[in-house]
């Protein structure tokens, strides 16, 4: 039936208690509170959350783009291909970017030097890491080219940025993400700039390059809808922490946490006639300066009791569930009651 | 140039647009032909969606419609009176009856005034809001009527509010010069999901509580479907197909409309299966082409380079859109009307 979250096989990526917090004139943002996850060869994570749920802040600190120094405390670890990422110089984190892992943002266009060619891009990270003649690098930029779906990979080495669609910038992006095979691609947003039909493109290009070069995928995204049919399992953040960790299908089936069944419920779908009024959550995000003491959704929750409001619930597997291994941080999951009785 | 004119219910239109034509400069005596020749009619009280990919001129039709800036050719007429061509004063005063909502909220709002003096700016500038006596009370209403507290919001600045509320300062600001028709570009995609569906809720309420006519722009097949009585699908400055938006997940028959459904996630096709078990609605046509440049667009249909059914006539003849069903208009020498209605 469905792979239980629980990894197997040797893990390549072990976040355990992963915290990020920026200092700030009123006091620590806690950005990311808390977060533990792993992923296994071959496998795709979505993480997903609204804007400030600490997502982007996460999947930074995986990487190592975001570490402990002044205006910023990172704690918990973060190990990767069996090294701390937070333990390592600068030097030996830089040794992981490209080889173990790599990130694709958001913006193609900003991820790209507009006075560089395409081919250069590509070029100047295998000749950094793996030590290629500038002959071979160039070889090896247009196979990269072709690997990633861009027609006529010779000709398209030789343009700039500007000459290229957002689509088949966004391609480049990925390419020079692949340049150096990481084990670990970290994708925040991929899609968001692109228009539909291209972003269809995109994440089953990213699908098939994770199935083809057995490499991890974590796709960082807003929407929810582009996570579903792309990954395996689904971690939902909210104010920093996970509050549901699952497979994908489990998630979108029969979500445990009132958060992700409220965010699923609110997508607008085809089959709904028109005019449909969708369900809605009440209030905003909270602070995270001041973050509710107990259950950070609690305040939003309708299903929230005074136990909420003092105890921070853990994640905890979901006592009797079918869809065995997922986790959820709430006191009072759904479908719970009905459950009991049967 | 062809006009495309889609037939509404009511025989008194709020709103008419006749063969619109939008060209930009772009330098080098070359002109971007962002929209060529598009007409369209919205009822009293209805609801037309427009639906596109960036670049199909989308945004060009609503700004043409409030006259910002006025069409190259064509016209609009808003009830008995035609915008296209009238004398800047009476332009502006006729403004008052057609109020457009932007994309980015908070960019919309200027950060140095306070909420009441930004709601309170269409009034002051026109006179019809010069009985200040009612001023705060009718601030306060307009307030309450987008689900704002006026206690809370009436002096702060945007740069304290969330994304959603400055969407609802601006539609109170709209709503308040008790306009006819709402321009609605894309209100909604700058926004979080669970946000999104509030702005949505709110929208709908609205106009069906005060019986307004709105044109929708957006680029999300599903949230267009949600909100509008019409769909009318735009590519590359032209419409493809104007239909019932009910029809529109089964009955849509522009190769074009075809593939925007197919590169829908999941989650908003409604499928009851778990995600991933399904794609494409059904025979879709998957084409992986990127859409060509509105500087030179291609002769005949303009569709017709990513089109699987593309013939020779195709490009040497522009297809005029027929009607293949009542109310269902397309623009496509080989689309035939779909009965695979479940």
């Amino acid at each position: 039936m469905t792979t239980p979250p629980a990894a197997t096989g040797t893990p390549l990526l072990t976040a355990t208690g992963v915290r990020t917090a920026f200092r700030t004139p009123r006091g620590p943002v806690r950005a990311v509170d808390g977060v533990s996850l792993s992923l296994t060869e071959g496998e795709t994570l979505g993480v997903v959350g609204e804007s400030g749920s600490g997502k982007s802040v996460l999947g930074r600190t995986l990487m190592g783009l975001i570490t402990d120094g002044p205006g910023t405390t990172v704690s918990g670890s973060v190990l990767l291909g069996g090294k701390d990422v937070h333990r390592l110089t600068p030097a030996g984190r830089r040794a992981l970017w490209g080889t173990e892992v790599a990130m694709v943002f958001q913006d193609p266009m900003t991820s790209l030097n507009p006075v560089k060619k395409v081919g250069a891009h590509l070029s100047e990270s295998v000749r950094r890491h793996l030590g290629l003649s500038r002959a071979d690098a160039r070889e090896r930029a247009v196979d990269l080219l072709r690997k990633v779906g861009i027609p006529e990979p010779a000709r398209r080495a030789t343009q700039y940025p500007h000459e290229l669609s957002g689509g088949m910038r966004q391609r480049v992006v990925i390419a020079m993400a692949l340049a150096c095979g990481p084990r670990l691609l970290i994708a925040d947003e991929p899609t968001t700039a692109l228009d539909v039909t291209v972003q269809k493109q995109i994440l089953d290009l990213l699908r098939s390059l994770t199935e083809d070069l057995r490499m991890a995928t974590i796709l960082i995204s807003h929407d929810l809808a582009t996570v579903a049919g792309r990954t395996d399992r689904v971690a939902v953040m909210y104010a920093g922490r996970l509050v549901e960790y699952a497979d994908t299908a489990a998630v979108f089936d029969r979500p445990r946490h009132p958060y992700s069944s409220a965010l699923i419920a609110s997508i607008p779908r085809l089959d709904q006639p028109p005019h449909t009024l969708l369900p809605t959550i009440e209030g905003r995000p909270p602070d995270l300066l001041h973050p509710p003491a107990g259950c950070r959704f609690a305040p939003r929750c309708p299903a929230a009791t005074d136990r909420c409001a003092t105890e921070a619930p853990e994640l905890a597997a979901y006592a009797g569930d079918r869809d065995a291994g997922g986790v959820v941080a709430c006191h009072h999951p759904l479908g719970a009651a009905e459950e009991a009785t049967v | 140039m062809t006009t495309t004119h889609d037939t509404g219910p009511d025989p008194r239109p709020a709103l008419v647009a006749e063969d619109l034509v939008v060209e930009y400069p772009a330098g080098h005596g070359r002109t971007v032909h962002a929209v060529s020749g598009v007409g369209l009619e919205v009822a009293a009280g209805e609801t037309l969606g427009i639906l596109g990919e960036s670049g199909c001129g989308k945004s060009s039709v609503g700004r043409s419609l409030i006259q910002l800036p006025p069409p190259g050719s064509g016209t609009v007429r808003l009830g008995t009176t035609t915008l296209t061509g009238l004398a800047p004063e009476e332009l502006r005063r006729a403004r008052a009856r057609i109020q457009l909502i932007t994309q980015d909220p908070v960019s919309a709002l200027n950060p140095r005034r306070k909420v009441k003096d930004l709601v309170w700016e269409g009034p002051s500038i026109w006179g019809n809001g010069g009985d200040t006596r009612d001023r705060d009370t009718r601030i306060d209403t307009a307030l309450r009527d987008v689900g704002l507290d006026p206690q809370t919001v009436r002096d702060r600045r945007p740069h304290e509010l969330s994304g959603g509320q400055c969407q609802r300062v601006c539609v109170a600001r709209a709503l308040l010069l008790e306009p006819e028709v709402l321009i609605c570009d894309e209100p909604v995609s700058s926004l979080d999901v669970s946000v999104q569906a509030q702005i949505l809720n709110l929208l709908e309420t609205t106009v069906r509580r005060r019986g307004l006519s709105m044109v929708f722009i957006a680029h999300d097949v599903s949230v267009v479907k949600n909100v509008s009585d019409r769909v009318m699908v735009m590519y590359l400055g032209k419409v493809c197909e104007v239909l019932p938006s009910d029809g529109l997940p089964h009955e849509a028959a522009h190769p074009y409309t075809r593939l925007l459904l197919a590169s829908l996630p999941e989650v908003q096709l409604g499928t009851t299966g778990p995600p991933g078990t399904t794609d494409a609605p059904d025979d879709a046509p998957v084409h992986t082409a990127e859409p060509p440049s509105p500087l030179d667009p291609p002769s005949g249909c303009r569709f017709r380079t990513r089109c699987p059914l593309a013939t020779g006539r195709c490009a040497d003849e522009e297809p005029v859109p027929r009607e293949i069903r009542p109310g269902h208009r397309v623009a496509c020498h080989h689309a035939e009307p779909r009965r695979n209605r479940p």
